[in-house]
């Protein structure tokens, strides 16, 4: 039992290190991450301006019918956004098991 | 203290802060608050005494930023460049959202001007598990901070003496002296909020559970389609007891003003010129006030705004975005006040092509005349089933509507060339219990601007075209102007004979070509217009207009109202730009004449081609 705990403590700190930086649009609903940076685009300010800053917490919550926008906790309260815009954000999805 | 200081202080804050609802119990002022971010149309200034100082009260409209991305936000910001320039801003921030709202807080703290910060949703905040340290967070900003709970009226007093005294410029250094990124602006932030809150627990809200089922792929489509079918039955059932009531009090008082007033053409010109005309407005007040509640409703609860986001997808495909939810269904009420609320549409392609296709909603002003038309076209006794064919037919006009509307935004979005791209970043914000005093006032206010910006063109069109239609030259007396006997000699009914010949190919006779001309009013002046020309004594009532009209015949016999000139009459007032207070407001929102011509032009055309085939289908 000890041996299979600790098993599954190393798959998780396995996990943890090798979290690499991704799109958010590849985050699975329910999975939290932090921002890592936001790419230039016409409504990167927009997005900064909502809050969407490197080191802000952020999790897809919730996919409109036909995948598309997707709604997001960031921080502290629920933003949409299209595919287009969520692309452009890159995150560092955070471990599980030190997530809320 | 000096006895008449007046102080000029600018209430700023995010959308959906509860800003409206302070500025309401500040000055007591009737406002607008409202869910969807955004809808503020215009600054709003209120004004109230204390302490010897007479303070002038601005609203802006909620604002993420210093850097306006709608033309709502660019509103909200021209106050801080105006003269004079604000002796104090009054800054509204959601508790239960502090880091967000304190960004463009952060923005308007480096303008050197007193500030005062107020805290409002409290309750949310306390249920999310956030403890705020104010008396922290005034140390830190060196300004006077509140809690408010601005539904109870908690603490007002003590913010409009604050305000009075307004003298704290805030100290915290928000970003360096260098750096004056957004990101540096988060930081600082994020470092003063760690000094002055504290997470305690995390619940879920109860939002996140009604989403479940308000965005879900197919119950949250039936739900949206359930809403609005409620609404538009409340529109239709509740709205004619109080147009009856408008309908009779005007027939009253232009029976009693033909009465009192001497003979002359200035008494036809008050009773069939100016009171027709007002009579015109009022009358579709009812129904305007009554969908403008609903979408009040709407969006004060915050469904709106999941509407615009289940429904983005689909209207993105058609050059449109989420955010056009709000101005094509308020554009079955009136698009004049639908056009309006494109304003905080960021995209300038998104909101234009909104803007020119929102008149292709069935308004209530179509409704008169489709009602008219389809018992003419339908006895109300043929069923299909156990629904009636009429109740079918008029549902297929709003259909038909949305439909064109639908495909000329595809077109739209072909031909107009920008190349910024569209996006969709949109707050969800909280669900509230409907604060139903806003709603009412939201109302009151929408339908005065329909009063207003309708009622002005509506009123003006209606008396020149009286003129047209009474007066006319006659053929002996040289051009001099005469009182027309009948319509038939008038310039409208000149005008009407001389049309006759473009709108024959779609089954129209010079009489229907005078309904078109009067019909710039306002739609629903076809109605009177028939009466006028059947001469039918009561000008309201459809049957005797409607047997009249049925028993005119062609020189062969043949009714002119066949089902195929009555359906073609149906398919153009369905599309045909027939309204001028549209036009105006269009002028006036894209700030050039070149998008209400083409509006016009592409709208005629439609229902030319449509009446046209309509005609050779059925006729």
């Amino acid at each position: 039992m000890v041996e299979h705990c600790r098993y599954l403590y190393l798959i998780q700190i396995k996990i943890h290190l090798c979290s690499e930086q991704v799109k958010l649009t590849e985050l699975h609903i329910g999975q939290i991450a932090r921002i890592q940076s936001v790419a230039e685009s016409a409504f990167k300010e927009k997005l900064q301006e909502m809050g969407c800053i490197p080191g802000s917490l952020i999790k897809p919550i919730r996919k409109a019918p036909f995948g598309d926008p997707i709604a997001y906790e960031l921080e502290e309260y629920t933003l949409s956004m299209r595919k287009n815009e969520a692309e452009t954000i890159e995150i560092r999805p955070l471990d599980p098991l030190f997530s809320s | 203290m000096s006895d008449n200081k007046e102080l000029k202080i600018v209430l700023a804050g995010n959308p959906n802060c509860g800003k409206s609802s302070l500025f309401n119990s500040l000055t007591g002022l009737k406002q607008k608050i409202t869910n969807v971010p955004g809808t503020t149309i215009e600054n709003k200034v209120g004004s109230f005494s204390v302490e010897g100082c007479k303070v002038q009260l601005i609203d802006t409209p909620g604002t993420y930023s210093f850097n306006p991305k709608s033309l709502d936000e660019k509103e909200a910001v021209k106050v801080f460049f105006d003269n004079p320039l604000p002796d104090a801003i009054l800054y509204v921030a959601d508790a239960a959202n502090l880091k967000r709202n304190l960004f463009y807080f952060s923005q308007l703290a480096q303008h050197d001007i007193p500030m005062v910060l107020v805290l409002t949703m409290l309750d949310i905040a306390d249920f999310k598990g956030f403890e705020i340290d104010v008396d922290r967070l005034e140390k830190e900003l060196g300004i006077r901070v509140f809690k408010i709970n601005a539904r109870e009226e908690e603490g007002i007093a003590q913010v409009k003496i604050a305000l009075a005294q307004s003298q704290f410029v805030p100290h915290y250094a928000f970003g360096s002296q260098e750096d004056h990124t957004h990101e540096s602006h988060f930081v600082s932030i994020n470092k003063l909020l760690n000094k002055t809150t504290t997470l305690k627990s995390k619940r879920e809200l109860v939002s996140n559970k009604i989403d479940v089922w308000a965005t879900h792929p197919i119950l949250g489509y039936l739900m949206f389609l359930a809403v609005l079918l409620v609404i538009f039955q409340s529109v239709f059932s509740l709205a004619s007891y109080p147009m009856d009531w408008i309908e009779n009090g005007f027939s009253l008082l232009s029976e009693w003003l033909t009465a009192v007033l001497p003979d002359g053409w200035l008494k036809k010109l008050i009773i069939n010129g100016l009171v027709a005309g007002i009579a015109g407005v009022v009358v579709f007040v009812p129904q305007i006030a009554i969908l403008f509640f609903f979408m009040g409703l709407l969006e004060d609860t915050g469904y709106m705004a999941r509407v615009s986001f289940i429904m983005d997808k689909m209207l993105r495909g058609l050059g449109l975005s989420g955010k056009s939810v709000v101005p094509l269904l308020s554009g079955a009420a009136c698009a004049i006040p639908a056009i309006m609320s494109t304003r905080n549409i960021e995209n300038w392609k998104d909101r234009l092509i909104t803007i020119m296709v929102t008149p292709l909603m069935s308004c209530s002003a179509r409704l008169p005349v489709y009602t008219l038309l389809i018992s003419m076209a339908i006895p109300s006794d043929r069923f299909i089933g156990i629904v009636s064919v009429q109740a079918l037919l008029m549902l297929g006009m709003y259909v038909l509507g949305t439909a064109a509307a639908l495909v000329a935004a595809v077109v739209f979005k072909w031909i107009i060339k920008h190349n910024v791209p569209s996006y969709f970043i949109m707050e969800l914000p909280v669900y509230h219990a409907p604060r139903w005093n806003n709603i009412w006032i939201n109302m009151w206010q929408k339908s005065r601007s329909f009063v207003a910006e309708a009622g002005k063109v509506i009123l003006i069109v209606s008396v020149v075209l009286w003129f047209l239609a009474s007066y006319g030259p006659k053929v002996n007396q040289s051009f001099s102007i005469q009182e027309a006997p009948q319509l038939v000699e008038s310039y409208a009914g000149l005008f009407g004979k001389a049309i006759e010949p473009a709108i024959k190919p779609i089954g129209f006779n010079w009489k229907i070509g005078i309904a078109l001309i009067t019909s710039f009013a306002a739609r629903e002046v076809f109605v009177g217009t028939m009466s006028t020309i059947y001469s039918v004594g009561d000008e309201e009532n459809f049957d005797q207009i409607r047997d009249k009209m049925r028993k005119d015949t062609l020189a062969n016999g043949k009714p002119v109202y066949s089902i195929g000139v009555v359906l073609s009459l149906m398919v153009f007032y369905a599309f045909a730009m027939q309204c001028m207070g549209t036009l105006a407001v269009v002028y006036k929102e894209t700030k050039s004449w070149k998008w209400p011509a083409i509006q016009f032009v592409y709208m005629t055309v439609l229902a030319y081609i449509g009446s046209w085939v309509t005609f050779n289908l059925f006729g």
